[in-house]
């Protein structure tokens, strides 16, 4: 009888790096370790960014204080929670840096997630023009967020199959 | 004739990371791994990111757009650089939680370096003024330890 392969969200954080590293190198294993650490939000509590943002990239893992995959899946139950997750995000300046990061990283492991992330990017930089409304347009990209992170937690393949893997570098 | 080790400044981050996780597990290896980002947020100097992560990021094997051991290098020929970079993580107001990632991490590979960076986040903490030239000195001076060591963790006791 065949084992039972693990899916995404059953691994370690680890784990996830080695097959990166096998598969795609160094470069794209930069992108997903420069992701692991939550937010740099130290006026705000960071747990519900760090729950709904980094956790899903963490999976399993010994010392993870704060947020792991379980966490995500907490927040997932509380849509309030989410919403507030991106609203934190989203009205923080200091948050683009780490945006930009957690985008590189979900291009190499689940583009559909890099795309929502990029829009979510492009509409906080609208709000900071508009500051008023839009707040359908952050639920729409709330609900399409989380559908598409629990995607990649629940495969079993680290890495996207065949030709999804347009990936880009941050520092 | 035996091959000379490779002195930390040499060494990848991927290295470093194997060896921490070989020699202290997964937890430590997850305390590196987190503190390899730079600072986030707005108006962040090159210096900053050079001075404080570069050290950690070992030698670039590819392209790290910003900051590596190199550039740490680089950086800290100018003194000018190193008490900016400082001054700049004692007065942002974004810069404690990647702080607290760094003393973490250098608690791991070089307890000086720790030590150093604690009293920064400690000054920082109750508002008070430290003398930051001569704290920027010892900062140089306890990276530029770990990064000509051939060993990535500290030897037994070495600390006491």
């Amino acid at each position: 009888m065949s084992r039972k392969r693990k899916r995404n969200r059953e691994r370690t954080w680890l784990t996830i790096l080695r097959t990166i590293v096998r598969k795609k190198g160094q470069a794209a294993a930069w992108c997903y370790v420069t992701a692991l650490r939550g937010p740099d939000l130290d006026d705000i509590p960071a747990q519900p960014v760090k729950a709904v943002f980094t956790a899903p990239l963490r999976a399993q893992g010994e010392g993870l204080a704060v947020a792991d995959e379980s966490s995500y899946y907490n927040y997932a139950e509380h849509p309030t929670s989410v919403l507030r997750a991106f609203h934190h995000l989203m009205s923080r300046e200091v948050s683009y840096h780490y945006l930009k990061h957690l985008i590189s990283a979900w291009y190499i492991l689940e583009p559909g997630v890099a795309r929502v992330l990029e829009q979510v990017l492009k509409l906080k930089r609208i709000l900071e023009v508009e500051q008023n409304g839009r707040n359908m347009e952050q639920r729409d990209l709330c609900i399409a967020y989380m559908r598409e992170v629990v995607k990649w937690l629940e495969r079993t393949n680290v890495l996207p199959e065949g030709g999804k893997d347009a990936k880009k570098e941050e520092t | 004739m035996p091959r000379r080790k490779r002195r930390n400044s040499e060494k990848s981050w991927l290295a470093i990371l194997r060896e921490i996780k070989k020699e202290k597990g997964e937890a430590a290896a997850w305390l590196y791994a987190t503190a390899l980002r730079g600072p986030d947020g707005p108006d962040v100097p090159w210096c900053v990111k050079a001075i404080f992560t570069g050290p950690l990021r070992g030698y670039k094997g590819f392209i790290l757009a910003v900051a590596d051991t190199s550039a740490y290098h680089w950086c800290i020929k100018r003194p000018d650089n190193v008490l900016k970079a400082f001054r700049f993580l004692m007065q942002s107001q974004h810069t404690d939680h990647y702080l607290k990632h760094l003393i973490v991490a250098w608690e791991v590979l070089e307890p000086r370096v720790a030590k150093v960076l604690g009293r920064a986040l400690e000054a920082k903490r109750r508002g008070k003024t430290l003398g930051l030239s001569d704290l920027s000195t010892e900062y140089t001076r306890a990276v530029a330890k770990w990064l000509r060591r051939t060993n990535t963790l500290p030897e037994e006791n070495e600390d006491e």
